[in-house]
């Protein structure tokens, strides 16, 4: 019913918010423990009603199965970032409680983006997610490079916002309407497609690709994720990406869905260009977070080819890759947030050498998500992978399907070159000792469950066929 | 006026906007200012469209993006002093610490 979970988290924010003047010493850990626990309501809220679907305030809000999915995974994403922020050894900068309540805001933002029915609504969404974004980004304030980042992030976050806009305001021009039912039985009486539509699609197309950062929009990630504190590029590289992906299906499959022709081609250099630079431009990185931002790129490329023929197996595919992409991710980010020598930071590829001697349960868990994100079976990206590249056959675009192994193999190189440095290369000095158990729990449980997906795949096949259907259903 | 008066307009002015992100060499304020300028023209496309469709919508997400506009204002700068804080610079050229 309604949006309960997105008001409670809302309100919860603002509750939350009003307390932390109260508080004493050490409020950060009050704060954030009051934050995993408003999350984990708001996930039973939403599993409560995960079967439910309903068009509501006045056409702007849409809540179904496919939208509750995708949030249900955003809040278990963000539960999961709040507990790395919890258990790992952060520098003093991010020990503040404000970073917990504008996280909290921002992922009440990222659920109403999946949720909007309305390019007004969307837009007012995007926002509350991307200006809580910023801050976050540039949340380090002792840290030169962290505002670097924030500046950088924030001039193309805002790009993006304006591109948006000016699409909207053409087909609001065209169409008379933001709503996407409006627009959706516009597109239905047309004979011929009008060339402002196709300019204000290919804007909004623009825009969303910056947030998803599928190149050639691409330019901000590598920078943005280096700089921004390792606990905020685990959050960049996870949960906005969902919900973005929650936006881009739900616009191109419904209102859209007539003109499938004409955005079609507009993927498929899009998730071409994100393979080739994904893959090769990480090639010759030497930062571990800014080879981990190539490799998003890669992976969104992989997902965008998904949503190329519009069908129903299409989506389902990307929502099982979507499942995937996040356990790698987390779990590679958790490793990266628990590299440190002598209680400092260290993000560079060298720093992994040797690591097998001085922690070996540590480097086998690295490397079975290593494997994994390089698509090797019986990984659980393999599945992912099989999966997609299926569809993508079965809809006759071969070459994209070689293109696809192609890129993943020169992919798999710079992946397998970390596993290399990992058991083979000698240790300059050896990085600290993870210090908490959970982390290292955590860790062998990403590493497991990317380990024994291939005993189960039909649980996520079934679980993603069932949401996808609500999303057809509307039509 | 028709509707096609304010699209060149408003493309004028976005195009503005644009080029004043890529082209500016010299400082981070003139590339908020070059984002104002653009919010603003579509601004001009929404109520222009509202005006000639006889539709209010348009003119209520004009009020909007103004209220966002405004909000991306606060955070720009705030993010800017912080940048000022650390560099003792706005000039573009200082933003080069991040690259590989």
């Amino acid at each position: 019913m309604f949006v309960i979970p997105e008001i409670f988290l809302a309100i919860c924010a603002v509750v939350i918010l009003f307390i932390t003047p109260f508080l004493k010493k050490n409020s950060y850990l009050t704060i954030s423990y009051l934050s995993l626990l408003v999350i984990l309501l708001s996930q039973f809220l939403i599993l409560k009603d995960i079967f439910y679907s309903e068009i509501i305030f006045n056409g702007f809000f849409i809540v179904d199965s496919f939208g509750s999915f995708l949030k249900s995974l955003i809040l278990i994403g963000a539960g999961l970032i709040f507990y790395f922020y919890l258990t790992v050894n952060n520098p003093k900068s991010l020990k503040r409680p404000e970073f917990a309540i504008i996280l909290l805001i921002s992922i009440v933002g990222m659920l109403l983006m999946i949720s909007s029915n309305d390019l007004l609504s969307l837009f007012m969404s995007m926002e509350l997610q991307s200006l809580s974004l910023y801050i976050l980004v540039s949340f380090s304030r002792d840290d030169f490079t962290s505002s670097e980042a924030g500046v950088k992030y924030f001039i193309i976050g805002s790009l993006s916002t304006c591109i948006f806009l000016f699409g909207t305001s053409l087909v609001y021009g065209l169409v008379g309407s933001t709503s996407f039912n409006e627009i959706s039985v516009f597109m239905s009486n047309l004979y011929s497609t009008p060339t402002m539509l196709i300019v204000g699609l290919i804007f909004i197309l623009v825009s969303l690709s910056l947030k998803i950062s599928a190149a050639p929009f691409h330019m901000w990630t590598p920078d943005v994720y280096q700089g921004a504190p390792s606990i905020i590029t685990t959050l960049l590289s996870t949960l906005p990406k969902i919900a973005a992906f929650g936006v881009l299906i739900r616009l191109l499959v419904y209102p859209f869905g007539e003109i499938i022709v004409d955005w079609g081609k507009i993927l498929i250099i899009l998730s071409i260009s994100s393979m080739l630079i994904g893959s090769l431009g990480a090639l010759r990185q030497t930062d571990l977070k800014r080879l981990m931002a190539y490799s998003t790129i890669n992976h969104i490329g992989f997902i965008l080819m998904g949503l190329i023929p519009g069908s129903e197996d299409g989506i389902t595919s990307i929502c099982i890759y979507l499942i995937f992409y996040i356990t790698m991710n987390l779990g590679i980010f958790l490793f990266i947030l628990n590299m440190q020598r002598d209680q400092v930071s260290v993000t560079s590829i060298k720093d992994l050498s040797g690591l097998y001697r001085s922690q070996p349960l540590t480097a086998g868990c690295i490397s079975v998500i290593l494997f994994s994100m390089a698509g090797i079976p019986p990984m659980a990206g393999f599945i992912g992978k099989l999966i997609i590249l299926n569809i993508v056959i079965d809809n006759n675009l071969f070459f994209l399907a070689v293109i696809a192994v192609i890129t993943s193999v020169i992919a798999a190189f710079y992946y397998i070159r970390l596993i290399k440095s990992i058991f083979f290369d000698d240790p300059l000095e050896e990085l600290d000792n993870i210090g908490s158990d959970h982390s290292k729990y955590m860790l062998c449980g990403f590493a497991f469950f990317n380990l024994t997906v291939v005993f189960y795949p039909q649980f996520f096949l079934n679980l993603c066929a069932s949401v996808t259907l609500s999303l057809f259903a509307v039509k | 006026m028709t509707s096609a008066n304010y699209l060149i307009l408003s493309s004028i002015i976005f195009s503005i906007g644009f080029l004043g992100i890529f082209i500016n060499r010299k400082n981070i304020i003139s590339i908020l200012m070059s984002i104002e300028l653009m919010l603003l023209a579509t601004n001009i496309n929404f109520v222009g469209f509202s005006n000639t469709l006889d539709d209010l919508f348009g003119q209520i997400f004009a009020l909007f993006v103004l209220v966002v506009a405004a909000a991306e204002a606060a955070i720009g700068l705030a993010i800017l002093t912080i940048f000022f804080k650390k560099s003792g610079s706005i000039s573009i050229d200082t933003i080069n610490k991040l690259k590989g």
